[in-house]
């Protein structure tokens, strides 16, 4: 064995003999990077930087796998991509560093109906919102939405996913995400609301909370596409639907702009083809409420 | 503090009597520091160290950064005592 290897090993345990040393080791193995500022690292707009200091207090696992990756030499792409990628499987879809500077990323699904723009991107709504009287003109700046949609569209909602039938609780969603009342953030938003609230930060209480939104949000889109496409291929619910719509909007008529809280009777029926038997062709007595949003 | 009995002699006993602090990653540092070098691998290393107990290690040591930082804060907002008993020769004028 070569001396100044031994001395080496001298050296390094003999270190791990004192108290302070050893802690001073292990800082410089687990934390090395302690003295870095947050805030210096956004000034700089060091993506990178700002990531190590993000995570370094809420990834760990993340921060120490980039830290052995700075140690072994990998790239600003490399250590980006790893980042991205380990941060996107916590639960907080992340496709680049330079958006973790301003607090938790997330992504609006929501819809703004009187949106003209809406419509180009998604003709496949056109026949759904027609029902509730809303009939985008072109060279219009602003579609007109009947006043009572909203009301309409939340108390139908609210009916649909209260039904035993998983495919009526999935065009329930598609509803509610029309007239952005699901009660999740995500889907209820478009990018302009979601831009007025304050981020997220990345401390604890925060990332769970975004991770749950996020998840929750996930699950109600892919019940939300699942319900339109049942709509555009069931002509009969689709016709039911109407017929609710129409029952829906006499009752609010003729509340003549009363405050209480309307009671519908809306049925819906059994979805015969491709049912796995859950259906109940029932109907129901609704005490709608106001706040149902 | 002085007024209830403690003396600046005490409080430096006080201090010293202190002992050192004990973490996680010190622990691990003496286990498995491999022969030849300083430290651990952290990942794929061939001593095995399971990846939650060193995110456990790198939290608790990132919370002692924190307590020490802010104590070291909360220190420098302390009012100066003259010490006017104590010389200190090197500075003498």
């Amino acid at each position: 064995m070569n001396d100044l290897f031994d001395t080496f090993g001298l050296l390094a345990a003999a270190m791990l003999d004192d108290p302070m040393l050893t802690l001073a080791n292990a800082v410089a193995w687990l934390d090395p990077l302690w003295e870095m500022n947050e805030g210096d690292m956004y000034d700089d707009g060091d993506g990178v930087g700002l990531a190590l200091c993000i995570t370094r207090s809420a990834f760990p696992d993340i921060y120490v796998g980039a830290v052995e990756r700075i140690r072994s030499g990998a790239s600003e792409k490399e250590l980006d991509s790893f980042i991205c990628g380990e941060i996107s499987k916590r639960g907080i879809p992340l496709d680049n560093l330079e958006f973790l500077g301003y607090g938790i990323p997330l992504t609006a699904c929501g819809i703004e109906l009187s949106d003209p723009d809406l419509y180009a991107a998604r003709p496949d709504l056109l026949p759904m919102v027609d029902l509730f009287g809303i009939r985008p003109e072109q060279e219009h700046y602003n579609v007109e939405v009947p006043d009572c949609a909203y009301t309409a569209g939340r108390i139908i909602a609210d009916s649909l996913v209260q039904q035993d039938d998983e495919r009526l609780k999935q065009v329930g969603w598609a509803l509610a995400w029309l007239f952005s009342c699901s009660g999740n953030t995500l889907v209820d938003f478009d990018d302009e609301s979601l831009a007025e609230i304050p981020p997220l930060s990345w401390d604890e209480n925060d990332l769970a909370f975004a991770i749950e939104l996020i998840e929750e949000a996930n699950g109600i889109i892919g019940d939300v596409n699942a319900g339109l496409t049942l709509l555009e291929e069931n002509p009969i619910l689709f016709a039911v639907l109407e017929a609710n719509i129409q029952r829906t909007y006499k009752t609010i008529a003729k509340q003549k702009g009363k405050q209480d809280e309307p009671r519908i009777r809306l049925e819906w029926p059994p979805l015969i083809t491709g049912s796995d038997g859950a259906a109940v062709p029932d109907s129901e007595l609704l005490l709608v409420r106001r706040d149902a949003a | 503090m002085f007024d209830a009995g403690l003396t600046l002699e005490s409080l430096r006993d006080c201090l010293a009597g202190l002992p050192p602090v004990e973490l996680k990653g010190m622990a691990l540092l003496r286990e498995r520091r491999p022969h030849g070098q300083f430290f651990p691998q952290l990942e794929g290393g061939q001593m095995g160290i399971p990846r939650e107990t060193i995110a456990e290690a790198v939290t608790e040591i990132v919370a002692y950064t924190e307590r020490c930082r802010r104590a070291a804060q909360q220190l420098t907002k302390l009012t100066p005592i003259p010490l006017t008993t104590f010389s200190i020769l090197e500075y003498g004028l």
